[in-house]
């Protein structure tokens, strides 16, 4: 989910050759017994070659950020709300979740708070909290946002896209979502 | 318990070597959140805000706003002009701040038309533009090779930071002009001395109105209330176009003239007042110079018969109209901005101010030639002004015509045009000769696109720089046409990384001076709400009853009183202080002294036989609003609209695929029948489609209208003189 997290903001587009091998070598020892979605993610993204790693940026930048208009914008809003508009009553619901658990984003109002990274996060701050308020906090948040749009997001990358690190991120994305509905099932 | 054992399990990477790796990259996890902070439920707060765009509407806006987001906006009511509501355009606003589509960040392109971007810093952005700024100094002992392409996106007072940026830097290499309305421009100025309408709001009290060239409905729809409310008060109202456009539908007349003939529609109205002796002869007594020489010209060269020729407007229809026009007084008459895009615009528009003034139509309430008015601008151009640091070798900017914009920077050699700054403009998309404006940006090292959507010219960028919305930023604003003043305060935070034109040079002048000192003296110490402060005017202040500025908070809007009736002081602005229908300035520049008809140059040829226009759309302005998802569920595809006639003469069928072509280019568009565009035209709208090639200037020429380098230095451009063929594709 960390892996995921950093992704989304953009820490792995300029990440160098040996970094991403520390990364994939480390990703290999993770134990993905049982979720065969995510190892085959972590598989496919260990047999991405250096180019392919290193040109991630410019399609990361295509589907997610811009200039022009991404092709798989990653907010909540845009696979809820029907005319994909940001900052409306479906990224306010994510605010109104935040909150709920004691937090804003910074800078509240300059990014929207449906970002994906954002609400990775969070999911990771209630996680690594322990506590059980927390971890309710996170299977509600789950159920209620994150799970809602993920597999739509991934659908609308590889309808997309064809670069190899974009794709295994994708699957990694599924993976990591399908383990997570399993979980709350 | 097994649930929550599986939900902590699956985090996945917790204590891991990859979380480890990862731990080291970015902030801690939640350092991106705080403690969430107490606020009302439910409470809402209203902002004023203000239209920027190149439209006569300018409206003053109210943004409701809650918890920091825009809830609606709606029109101000305080402004008489508006009555509280906005138009089609306006209503989107929202959608404008929050599209995913919004450039967000600083991008840099690996090439241009790549489609390979980097995102960047503002620093690295500052940098990479002062270094290439520095080292063109460094070359050549000036800063000419940078060229500045700047105009009517957005007419905030305070966008005017580029312009005042690069005057800071030294001298630059500036598109001069004005591709919308030069001609007319210089036309009144040769008549009157200036431009200078009645405040609409007058046309109430107007016993006939004639609209010539213009669309309200679709580009000044707070005019067509007013008009139809004239209307309803028993004023005729009459429509002037080669188009029956959505306005000409609601008159009580609609004259079809053919294109580039107004003048002479003018003139053969004058033949018949003058001969019915319906003329002011008081007025033109008191008030002109050169009347005799007018009226001696129209008797002698001029008949009804011959503007019905030339215009292709029956004799009776003429002859009702002038008579109409010369005894229902006061008229109002509303001079287009469409009917002034030929190659005799600036002509015609002087035929029809010399019918106004033969009626005495001038400087009355209720009357006018009414054209546009810059008297409300009552800015410092504080943000614009700069004081450069006088290092260079040169003694001033080099100016090349916005309206020829590729050919002028492909032209220059010494020095040649290295960097390229766009900003409020979509040239790429915009411009006429495409193919033209595409070479220019290519032959520059660097180009440096600021917007808020990704274009055409942003896809032949360099880099591109994010801009703020109205709704995030301070400014003051003016219209052309109406004469309320609005102010506009952020409603909202600036969202992404988004900087208003001011910043950014205040940005990349403390950067300039962070590498070399000195090298750039824009002050960077301001705030936008002080330098927004200090723009507007003591008059304006004095005027609006203000001590502080900020008052125009109170009502978010004020008006500038005293233009009821344009002229009516009859204090012209011309050399000799009165009306000149002889006009030596007019002269001076090449045109003929009085207010003579002047054929069009057309360029038709045998192959490329049919005029093409190209006015504007009513779901967008220029490039902007038409390419929003809101009004690509209205409409979402370009059309070309030609007569039935035309249509069944080259086979072609409603709906059909058809080739529009000159010497220039060629587009594919559909074909859309109607009788509302004259039988040997042929009708596109500009605009900019959200994922659609589809650019209407890949077949407009860049000819110059006749006019326009009086007033603004560089003539018109004759949008509507181009020729093309039409077959079916």
């Amino acid at each position: 989910m960390m892996l995921l997290q950093k992704y989304y903001q953009g820490y792995l587009c300029k990440y160098a050759d040996l970094q991403w091998d520390r990364l994939i070598e480390a990703l290999g020892k993770e134990d993905t017994d049982g979720f065969t979605t995510l190892a085959k993610g972590y598989e496919a993204l260990a047999h991405t070659s250096p180019r392919n790693r290193r040109e991630m940026m410019y399609e990361f930048n295509r589907l997610f950020v811009g200039p022009d208009a991404p092709k798989a914008p990653p907010y909540e809003a845009c696979y809820r709300n029907p005319e994909r508009t940001l900052m409306q009553e479906e990224t306010l619901a994510v605010r109104a979740f935040y909150r709920k658990a004691g937090l804003e984003i910074k800078n509240i109002n300059t990014q929207p708070d449906d970002f994906i990274a954002f609400e990775l996060e969070f999911l990771l701050g209630m996680l690594e909290d322990g506590s059980g308020e927390k971890k309710a906090y996170a299977e509600e948040f789950l159920r209620e946002h994150l799970l809602v749009w993920t597999f739509d997001h991934v659908r609308e990358i590889r309808d997309n896209t064809k670069q190899p690190v974009i794709l295994s991120m994708a699957t990694i994305l599924q993976g990591i979502s399908e383990a997570l509905k399993e979980g709350l099932a | 318990m097994k649930k929550e054992h599986e939900i902590t399990r699956r985090t996945f990477l917790k204590g891991s070597a990859a979380a480890g790796l990862l731990a080291g990259i970015g902030g801690a996890t939640l350092s991106d959140f705080s403690k969430a902070t107490a606020r009302a439920e439910g409470e809402t707060q209203e902002f004023f805000n203000a239209c920027p765009r190149n439209c006569y509407d300018t409206c003053s806006i109210i943004t409701t706003v809650q918890d920091g987001v825009i809830k609606h906006v709606r029109g101000n009511p305080n402004s008489t002009y508006t009555n509280g509501r906005l138009c089609v355009k306006g209503y989107n606003y929202p959608r404008r701040v929050y599209s995913p589509d919004r450039i967000k960040y600083p991008m840099r392109q690996s090439a241009k038309g790549s489609g390979q971007w980097e995102q960047i810093t503002w620093d690295e952005a500052f940098t990479i533009i002062a270094e290439k700024i520095l080292e063109i100094k460094n070359k050549y002992g000036n800063t000419l090779p940078i060229c500045l392409n700047k105009y009517s996106g957005n007419f905030n007072v305070l966008t005017y930071g580029i312009e005042g940026m690069m005057s800071s830097i030294g001298h630059t290499t500036r598109c001069q002009g004005t591709p919308c309305w030069p001609a007319g421009i210089d036309s009144q100025n040769f008549d009157m001395g200036a431009i200078l309408n009645a405040d609409p709001e007058s046309m109430l009290k107007s016993k006939m109105i004639i609209v010539w060239g213009a669309n309200p409905a679709w580009c000044s729809v707070h005019s067509m209330h007013i008009i139809q409310k004239a209307k309803e008060n028993g004023a005729k109202v009459v429509f002037i176009d080669p188009i029956m456009t959505a306005s000409a539908s609601k008159a009580d007349q609609f004259i079809e003239i053919k294109s580039s003939t107004d003048g002479a529609l003018a003139l053969g109205m004058c033949r018949y007042i003058l001969d019915h002796k319906l003329q002011d002869d008081a007025w033109m007594e008191e008030n002109s110079i050169g009347h005799e020489e007018f009226v001696d010209y129209v008797k002698k060269n001029i008949t009804v018969e011959w503007a019905s020729e030339k215009t292709g407007v029956p004799v009776q229809v003429i002859e009702n109209l002038a008579y109409e026009y010369a005894t229902m007084e006061p008229a109002s008459i509303w001079i287009g901005y469409g009917m002034q895009r030929h190659t005799n615009g600036g002509a015609n528009v002087r035929c029809i101010d010399a019918l106004a003034a033969l009626c005495g139509n001038v400087g009355k309430m209720g009357a006018g030639a009414n054209y546009a008015q810059l008297d409300s601008w009552l800015f410092n151009y504080a943000a614009m002004t700069g004081n450069g640091a006088n290092t260079d070798n040169v003694e001033a900017d080099r100016n090349i015509n916005i309206n020829n914009f590729g050919a002028d920077l492909l032209s220059l050699t010494d020095p040649p045009v290295e960097m390229l700054w766009v900003a409020c403009r979509n040239p790429m998309g915009q411009d006429p000769e495409t193919g033209v404006v595409r070479k220019a940006y290519e032959s520059c090292d660097l180009v440096v696109t600021v917007d808020q959507f990704f274009n055409e010219s942003c896809n032949m960028s360099d880099i591109v720089l994010p801009c703020c919305t109205i709704f995030e930023t301070w400014g003051l604003h003016a219209s052309y046409w109406h004469y309320w003043y609005h102010g506009n305060q952020p409603a909202i935070a600036q969202m992404y990384e988004s900087k208003t034109d001011v910043e950014i040079a205040m940005g990349l002048s403390e950067k300039l001076n962070s590498l070399q000192a000195g090298s750039c003296t824009y002050p960077t110490d301001r705030t936008m709400e002080e330098w927004c402060a200090m723009e507007m005017t003591d008059g304006a202040k004095e005027l609006f009853g203000f001590k502080d500025w900020k008052e125009i908070f109170e009502k978010g809007t004020a008006k500038v009183t005293g233009y009821e009736a344009a002229w009516s002081d009859g204090q012209f602005r011309t050399p000799s202080g009165k009306y000149e229908f002889y006009s030596e300035q007019a002269a001076a520049m090449g045109n003929h002294l009085l207010p003579v008809y002047r054929e069009a140059d057309e360029t038709k040829t045998d192959e490329y036989n049919v005029r093409l226009i190209t006015p504007h759309w009513k779901y967008g302005l220029h490039s902007q609003f038409q390419n929003l998802d809101w009004m690509q569920d209205i409409h979402n595809e370009p059309f070309v609209e030609i007569h039935p006639q035309m249509a069944k003469d080259r086979g072609i069928e409603d709906g059909d695929a058809v080739r529009v072509e000159n010497e220039i280019g060629y587009l594919v568009v559909k074909a859309k029948l109607t009788q509302n565009v004259p039988r040997d035209e042929a009708v596109i709208y500009e605009a900019w489609y959200k994922d659609n090639p589809f650019n209407v200037n890949y077949v407009v020429k860049a000819i110059p209208a006749d006019m326009g380098v009086f007033a603004t230095g560089q003539p018109g451009v004759s949008f509507h003189d181009s020729f093309v063929s039409i077959k079916k594709a």
